[in-house]
């Protein structure tokens, strides 16, 4: 496993990677896994392997491909169902949302749009397996969007708040 | 007023003996400790009102045809209770997270050591093996298997190792930080696990408890009335078509057996059988089962975590134990002290609902070592 220290945008982001096979690497993010396949016969130079890494909704390993004339089939990743890789999004990257770090119930929200907080402040309640979980925010920042409510249900990777510069 | 009447009247008075005296001060800690610290409530309270109603004087509820007696026949003696409230467990557990993370069963297995150090350690201070293996099996840190199985080894030590073992799952928030805390390192504490989510198909959740029965009940038959109840609960609430028996069993059911078990190990507290330099004995191996079965499991995951190269926290070995879901929450706040973003519960989870069919398991093959039937 090799660990990367990468800055974009002036933030900085740890990214450990495994070595699978020759094109075949787990990447793992502060709050989940990615599986990425990449195409051999490829220069890697040109090769799409940046996917969103904004979290979504079902899967846990989604494995992204990147594309080319006789891309080899994407390697089952370890769990079903599989995602089609979406555009990078940019700044607002990686740990710029919180997304829900397993399924569970918003108890509470305690943040509102354009709130300032400090990496440590409580955001929201999740209740999980009958246990109140404080969601706490990782950084520094302005309250960009609250996208849920008191009584929502949530699942793994759904973002639930945003920031913005400010 | 003749000398006979007033003996009479009085004879409540003059069968009081010191024994009793300190039985009813007993069932009155019980109930102090469900009422104001809240411990097992649910448990802790019947068994100290039932300690107290059997320690009265003369009390009618525990003569042949008492209340006390005819429920400790009923259910307790041949170890219907017990069983009775495994469905109720059955039908409340998920065993999602064990299904999301089949690994986990590792450390369910794990953290059933306790039993089995327990045990030799109760050996040594001179308890018969009988004995010895009832008082181990505190280790599994499952109330109904405690009581399923120190009523068919040694029902004389039924009283006091019920109550350990309930007073001490009470106590896991307590018992199991420090021990987490000085068996892993602040590293090993701070490694991140990301949930792993899968969806678990409907098929394999009605099919989960049918194949653990007929495998555990193949294997160890002593274990199948313990695992088959608490089977039987699951396969009703995963299949969804019966949610009026699954509630009965985990509501009505579950309530009305746990005052009755309760009342009836209460009244088992007679102070000829609890009040023994044994019972004390019991009270400190109680707590030894408790802290090897955490030891055991801390060091078991220690092991996956060098297996994986660093990448499994250690924490979740001490959830490898019965007490659900206590000890996965637990586990899941010493991992948040460390970093707030970690959260552990979910695996947590998992090793915990292994814990419990591990407990159930091992009090099966308990039985089986032993002989009973």
């Amino acid at each position: 496993m090799r660990r990367y220290t990468l800055e974009v945008a002036g933030q900085t982001h740890v990214l450990d990677i495994e070595e699978l096979t020759a094109n075949r690497f787990r990447v793992f993010l502060p709050d989940r896994e990615l599986e990425v396949v990449l195409s051999d016969s490829e220069d890697l130079a040109e090769a799409v392997i940046a996917p969103s890494i904004a979290p979504s909704a079902t899967p846990r390993t989604a494995a992204y491909s990147a594309p080319s004339a006789d891309s080899l089939e994407p390697v089952p990743a370890l769990g079903p169902p599989r995602q089609a890789p979406q555009p990078a999004v940019g700044e607002e990257s990686l740990r710029a949302d919180v997304a829900a770090p397993m399924p569970g119930t918003i108890q509470a929200v305690l943040v509102k749009e354009g709130d300032r907080v400090r990496a440590g402040q409580e955001l929201l309640k999740l209740e999980a397996m009958k246990m109140v979980n404080a969601i706490k925010s990782p950084r520094d920042g302005v309250v960009a969007e609250v996208r849920v409510t008191a009584g929502q249900g949530v699942n793994f990777g759904d973002v639930l708040v945003t920031f913005r510069k400010g | 007023m003749g000398a006979d009447t007033l003996a009479l009247l009085s004879q409540g008075l003059s069968h009081l003996s010191p024994g009793g005296f300190v039985m009813l001060l007993a069932g009155g800690l019980l109930i102090f400790l469900a009422v104001a610290k809240d411990y097992e409530p649910m448990l802790l309270l019947p068994i100290g009102a039932g300690a107290i109603l059997a320690n009265l004087p003369l009390s009618p509820l525990v003569a042949e045809d008492g209340l006390l007696s005819i429920l400790y026949r009923m259910g307790v003696g041949n170890e219907m209770f017990p069983l009775l409230i495994f469905i109720g467990i059955g039908a409340m557990t998920d065993f999602g997270p064990l299904l999301e993370n089949p690994r986990m069963m590792l450390l369910g297995a794990a953290g059933q050591f306790g039993i089995f150090g327990t045990l030799i350690l109760a050996l040594a201070l001179g308890f018969e093996l009988n004995e010895a293996a009832s008082i181990g099996i505190i280790g599994a840190i499952d109330g109904p298997t405690s009581i399923y199985v120190s009523n068919l080894l040694a029902p004389h030590l039924l009283g006091p190792i019920t109550v350990v073992a309930y007073s001490y799952m009470a106590l896991v928030p307590l018992i199991q930080p420090p021990i987490m805390r000085l068996l892993t390192s602040r590293s090993e504490r701070r490694i991140r696990m990301p949930y792993t989510q899968r969806t678990i198909s409907r098929r394999t959740r009605v099919l989960f408890p049918i194949v653990v029965t007929i495998v555990v009940g193949t294997l160890v038959p002593m274990a199948t009335p313990l695992v088959g109840m608490l089977m039987l609960g699951n396969l009703m609430k995963e299949s969804g078509v019966v949610e009026r028996l699954t509630g009965a069993s985990s509501k009505e059911l579950a309530n009305v057996v746990t005052l009755f078990l309760g009342l009836a190990v209460g009244s088992t507290m007679r102070a000829e059988a609890f009040l023994r330099l044994g019972t004390l004995k019991i009270l400190i191996l109680g707590m030894l089962a408790f802290a090897l079965d955490t030891a055991a499991g801390l060091l078991f995951a220690k092991g996956l975590n060098a297996l994986s190269r660093g990448r499994f926290n250690p924490l979740i070995g001490a959830a490898g134990i019965s007490a659900f879901p206590m000890a996965a929450r637990v586990v899941n706040k010493v991992g948040l002290e460390e970093d707030f973003e970690n959260f552990l519960l979910m695996h947590a989870m998992g090793a915990n609902t292994a814990g419990q069919i591990a407990s159930v398991v091992a009090g099966g093959v308990l039985l089986a070592l032993l002989g009973a039937g």
